[in-house]
């Protein structure tokens, strides 16, 4: 039988994933309804513009299109591979580099939200928002800093040192300490994986 | 010099938070194949960096861009054929042969068909030979077409805009080129003009550095009169226009 777009609809992300690698565009309205709404509000968060983040979010899904073959489920989830390709692409806009910013092959997983329904999705997204948002409250200002400089900002160490007129190595090591404390504090809030 | 492998393993955290220069980026991903302690550090740390996509406020997009995006993606896919995909069968059968040119197509992708098929090939002329891009159905009968320019004065003396209305799919793009730039804060919205004068907001859109900008409307402008053009302050556009149009075109 043919999988139409219900039974798309209810494809796991891996076989999500499966599906746009085959060629399925059906499968690209699937993704939009499952993360438009985050790969949004992210790429507002970093640009600070409505407009402008329309453009990245449409950028970003044409790339998620052309470079699903590179694509790894045993490496990640789709959200966050999508998240991640948002992310590079607005910094990208912000920052006008002119270059693409090529995402990174490591192994990473954010628990999956599950893939349910939409009142589910929604009390599980605020959950995880509430827990990232209280691990980076948890954490010293300066290394809240340094984090949110780097992922939001798309600032290398050297610029964020100047920007704040910090020693190079005081930043290297308030950004290991900031992200040591807020993956443990994610892994025993189980958002993500330990080891 | 090579950089050392402590001062390399102390830059990990900044590679997982996109936080190195592309030099640097290139010596650590280099580093990392050979390195497994660092490579585990650059596992362990990226699940934290990957976590901060989830902390933004949730912002509704506006239900336009869920059509520009397949709208885009259904460009991408005719400009060029995506990466070579993993594996040689497909886990899923391919989308059956539609009944209708382009109904049951996501409203984008039939935007983006109906204009593969309007624009590329002009109205009544070698419609035989559409290529389209998901697949073979046949050509859409030319009564189901209809084709309107927009014509601009001022400013906007130099823009080429056409409207193809897809009646039968109630879709509508509307292909914008050669418009001139926004100030910063600006965006151009479009308005359907009814039968009794009424300004209806339709969409708001920035066009691209080369003017250019394809804009889908998921209805065939029954009862719309006109298409009007304004600038008007961003990001959300006006209620109203808040000037005389320079671009406009009377639909049939």
């Amino acid at each position: 039988m043919t999988p139409g777009r219900k039974d798309l609809s209810e494809l796991s992300d891996t076989q999500l994933a499966a599906a746009l690698g085959a060629g399925e565009v059906d499968a690209m309205d699937v993704l939009y309804q499952r993360y438009g709404g985050p790969a949004f509000s992210l790429a507002v968060r970093i640009l600070g513009d409505r407009a402008r983040a329309e453009d990245v979010v449409q950028e970003a899904f044409v790339r998620v299109w052309r470079r699903v073959g590179s694509f790894a489920a045993d490496r990640g989830s789709l959200r966050t591979w999508l998240l991640t390709v948002v992310r590079n692409c607005a910094i990208d806009n912000l920052r006008g580099s002119g270059r693409e910013r090529e995402e990174l092959e490591l192994q990473v997983e954010v628990r999956a939200e599950g893939e349910g329904s939409n009142p589910w999705r929604e009390v599980s997204r605020s959950l995880e928002r509430q827990a990232v948002r209280d691990a980076l409250d948890a954490l010293p200002r300066g290394q809240r800093q340094a984090l949110e400089l780097a992922y939001y900002g798309g600032y290398s160490q050297q610029e964020i040192a100047r920007m704040v007129n910090a020693p190079l190595g005081t930043i290297k090591g308030r950004t290991r300490l900031g992200l040591e404390k807020l993956c443990s504090y994610l892994q025993g809030r189980g958002l993500i994986d330990g080891d | 010099m090579a950089i050392e492998h402590d001062e390399l393993a102390n830059l990990v955290p900044a590679l997982v938070l996109g936080s190195v220069t592309p030099e640097e980026r290139e010596q650590l991903l280099a580093h990392l194949e050979g390195c497994e302690s660092c490579r585990e550090l650059a596992a362990g740390l990226a699940r934290g960096a990957a976590a901060l996509a989830l902390e933004p406020d949730p912002v509704e997009p506006p239900a336009r861009l869920h059509g520009r995006v397949l709208a885009a993606v259904a460009a991408a896919r005719q400009d060029a054929a995506p990466q070579q995909r993993r594996g040689s069968r497909s886990p899923l059968p391919r989308s059956p042969r539609r009944s209708s040119r382009f109904r049951g197509m996501p409203l984008g992708l039939a935007a983006a068909a109906a204009l593969a098929f309007v624009l590329g090939t002009g109205l009544g002329a070698g419609v035989a030979h559409v290529q389209l891009p998901f697949g073979p159905a046949g050509p859409a009968p030319a009564s189901e077409v209809s084709r309107a320019p927009l014509h601009g004065t001022g400013s906007m003396a130099g823009v080429s805009a056409t409207a193809v209305t897809l009646r039968a799919d109630g879709v509508t793009l509307v292909d914008f080129k050669d418009l001139p730039a926004l100030s910063p804060g600006q965006v151009y919205e479009l308005w359907l003009i009814t039968g009794s004068g009424q300004a209806v907001p339709a969409t708001v859109f920035v066009p691209d550095a080369r003017g250019s900008r394809v804009v889908v409307l998921n209805q065939d402008l029954a009862g719309t009169r006109q298409l009007a053009v304004t600038v008007e302050r961003g990001p959300d556009g006006a209620t109203a226009p808040s000037q005389p149009p320079q671009l406009s075109g009377r639909i049939a």
